[in-house]
């Protein structure tokens, strides 16, 4: 029977040049689905408690979606899976693009590969067939120019595929990541260094299988009504109406519970970029290196990010696999690259407010720099923040900086700085492993400045604004992620809809009930990373869960493309279930949870003294402990116990979650 | 792969999303999707970009989720 998966993974040993098939069971999908938790499960059974994540006994894997090329929509995203040597527990990075459907085209839910190669090599994976070719002409070229040469070597009928590194994967820098697409990224958890030192320069995939879902009329029903919440569009909204809606709620003493269809809206109108002077006037992303406020970057400040600027120069929208809304777009610039991928709220944010630059072309030359290097755009702003304070109060000097003035909102200096991390040049070796990694080195109190959770700097949503996000950057087993949840993402999830015994927002709260830590906020946030697993099982972007589990049809397509009669308490027990096995991963790999902690001042210790977010402080402590009780687990160490972590047996196919209902 | 039709795609840009399901489907990649939008539809929507490549075998219409795929006659 069809069931949307292809039941199979493909093994590479790089060490040896090994390279087969495993036959994976259903009853692997049926207790934790593909994607991600298969990842988990591959992961969690073969790599060896003391194996170093740049060693051969890392295992990299390229998961797919259990609905990914099923004809459901938003489930265009893969995954990258890997013990991260930035944070040296469980690391994911998700993307999205075009590669996603190719991999299972191919025959594949998922490619893991271990070893590591004497010279540089590809991997090029042709409808169940695999080889590893040299690779020595392309490695020290940017992802771009990989991707290109790679898709012309390659091209027979059937346009391949192909995910690479850039030069900061293979100078093994920890904030690097693996692209697609000329410039997407599965930026986050270094695990672009994992690959480098793999000697894998990319992976080419040419699938031309047709992915069969157990009931391809249905989930083309549920898709065609969901398109209607996906593509209407209001023309009305300006960029500066959103900043000025941003001022409006700082202002108020109140908040309203967060409907996503709003937020698709905007997605729809400017890309994630719509949130870029509305996120500063909130109070929702971090300004100076955490320590400044939405005074320190006005409106007037934010003028050149407005997001109608971002918008006049796209010439076209980008869409990724099955995505019908289009968030991301092809920018035709005057700078150095003519075309280029828009840059992304995050990046933005991480390369301006953050390092107080208001230069909007610096962003786009540094977005497109990053890309092709294959480095975290937030890792880097996050880290160049961090040297700037550093520079502030004289941890670092004129003379390490080679004659760079590292002072704030200094344009020249921050692209200067980006591009000796990209080369490992200079002061740009010492940074090229994030902020946690170069305070470490310096010494003398920098680890205050470098705002990172588990290693891994933090995005751009202040916890201070909402503290779910400050609990997901500490309690998740790949911290420091904004793509799991918050208190506002609960409410856009709208999974109260679905499971009735989930608690209902009100649609009016004041302020300050966010900070108040309660059993409802523990369910709440507990429950976003189990449906996050749900949705990263599958394939789904995080944009498409924003409309909520009314509109969003994720159990009923599952049911479709499987054939199973699963409710949606039964999606969230296999969701648990992966956080529990991610989980135990990191205690397998003696990484102590409460390590993950964010830096200090995330969390408002000290509290800020002026802007939206003053006297915010977050219980995160407690809060913690409170996350960790739902799942069961140790509340004070977060260990799961024993009997709570899902057995590996692969012949089971007991119902989802049984082993964490106990 | 789908029974083959003796059709060629057409697109319904009424109906489409620009999802690229299609385009990506294709087993021989004769569908592409425009580079550039307007200011009134920035969207790319796909076309098909090399007539003699298609095969067709109707995988595109098969597996659009909105219909927006119709095979013709060539």
């Amino acid at each position: 029977m069809d069931k949307g998966y292809t039941g199979k993974i493909l093994k590479v040993d790089l060490s040896t040049g090994d390279i087969q098939e495993e036959d994976i069971p259903d009853g692997v999908y049926e207790r934790f689905l593909s994607g991600m938790g298969l990842g988990a499960y591959i992961l969690y059974r073969d790599i060896p408690a003391d194996a170093d994540p740049l060693g051969p006994e890392n295992i990299l894997g390229f998961v797919t979606g259990l609905l990914t090329g099923t004809g459901s929509l938003f489930t265009g995203r893969w995954m990258v899976v890997g013990k991260s040597p930035l944070t040296g527990g469980w690391g994911d990075a998700n993307c999205g693009g075009m590669l996603a459907a190719s991999i299972k085209r191919c025959g594949y839910d998922g490619i893991f590969i271990k070893g590591c190669s004497a010279h540089p090599v590809y991997l090029e994976v042709k409808n169940g067939r695999a080889a590893l070719h040299e690779a020595g002409d392309l490695w020290g070229r940017d992802t771009v120019e990989t991707e290109a040469l790679l898709t012309q070597r390659c091209h027979k009928k059937k346009l391949p595929r192909v995910a690479c590194i850039g030069p900061a994967g293979e100078n093994r820098s920890l904030i690097s990541g693996i692209c697609t697409d000329k410039g997407r990224i599965a930026a986050r958890s270094g695990l672009g260094a994992v690959m480098g030192a793999k000697k894998l320069k990319a992976v080419v995939f040419t699938g031309t299988r047709n992915i069969k879902p157990h009931n391809r009329e249905a989930i083309h029903r549920l898709s065609r009504k969901c398109s209607r919440w996906a593509t209407f569009r209001i023309p009305f909204l300006s960029g500066g109406m959103v900043g000025k809606l941003g001022t409006l709620m700082r202002i108020l003493p109140t908040q309203m519970a967060m409907d996503g269809l709003l937020y698709r809206l905007m997605l729809s109108k400017w890309g994630t970029p719509a949130m870029n002077q509305m996120s500063v006037e909130m109070g929702d992303s971090p300004i100076k290196n955490w320590k400044g406020s939405n005074q320190d970057f006005d409106l007037k400040r934010s003028r050149t990010i407005n997001p109608d600027l971002f918008r006049q120069c796209e010439i076209v929208k980008y869409h990724c696999y099955s995505c019908p809304v289009g968030c991301g777009g092809i920018c035709a610039t005057g700078g150095r690259f003519s075309e280029t991928h828009k840059p992304e709220y995050e990046t933005v944010l991480a390369l301006g407010g953050l390092c107080l630059n208001e230069d909007a072309d610096s962003i786009f030359y540094l977005n497109e720099l990053l890309n092709r290097a294959g480095m975290d755009t937030i890792s880097a702003g996050g880290t160049v923040a961090f040297a700037i304070e550093c520079y502030e109060k004289g941890l670092i000097t004129k003379e390490d900086t080679e004659g760079l003035e590292l002072t704030w909102g200094n344009t020249e200096a921050i692209v200067a700085l980006i591009e000796k991390m990209i080369r490992r040049t200079g002061i740009g070796d010492l940074l090229a492993d994030g902020s946690k990694a170069a305070a470490e080195r310096i010494g003398c109190g920098a680890h205050y400045y470098a705002i990172h959770a588990g290693g891994q700097e933090l995005p751009m949503h202040d916890g201070r604004c909402d503290p779910g996000f400050a609990v997901h950057y500490a309690v998740e087993p790949s911290p420091g992620k904004h793509t799991v949840g918050a208190q506002m993402y609960y409410e856009m999830y709208r999974l109260w809809k679905k499971v009735k015994s989930l608690p209902k927002p009100d649609k009016f709260y004041f302020k300050g009930r966010k900070y108040v830590a309660d059993q409802t906020k523990a369910v709440c946030s507990a429950v976003c990373s189990k449906y996050m697993n749900v949705l990263n099982g599958t394939g789904t972007c995080l944009f498409g869960s924003f409309l909520g589990a009314d509109r969003l049809p994720l159990f009923e397509w599952l049911n479709a493309a499987t054939g199973w009669d699963k409710t949606p308490e039964d999606y969230l027990a296999i969701g648990e279930a992966v956080q529990t096995l991610r989980q135990a991963f990191n205690v397998k790999h003696g990484r102590d949870p409460r390590m993950n902690f964010p830096t200090p001042r995330a969390t408002g210790q000290p509290p800020l003294s002026a802007g939206a977010n003053k006297e915010r402080r977050v219980a995160i402590e407690t809060m913690a402990q409170d996350y960790w009780q739902q799942f069961g687990w140790d509340a004070t160490t977060g260990h799961p116990r024993p009997e709570a972590i899902p057995a590996l047996d692969e012949t089971r196919t007991a119902a989802p979650g049984d082993e964490t209902r106990s | 792969m789908a029974s083959v039709t003796h059709g060629t795609p057409s697109f319904v840009r009424k109906k489409c999303m620009a999802c690229k399901i299609c385009m990506d489907d294709c087993p021989v990649s004769c569908i592409g999707v425009e580079e550039r939008g307007t200011p009134e539809d920035p969207h790319g929507y796909p076309f098909l970009d090399d007539a003699a490549l298609c095969i067709h075998c109707g995988r595109c219409a098969e597996n659009c989720p909105v219909g927006a795929i119709e095979m013709v006659a060539a």
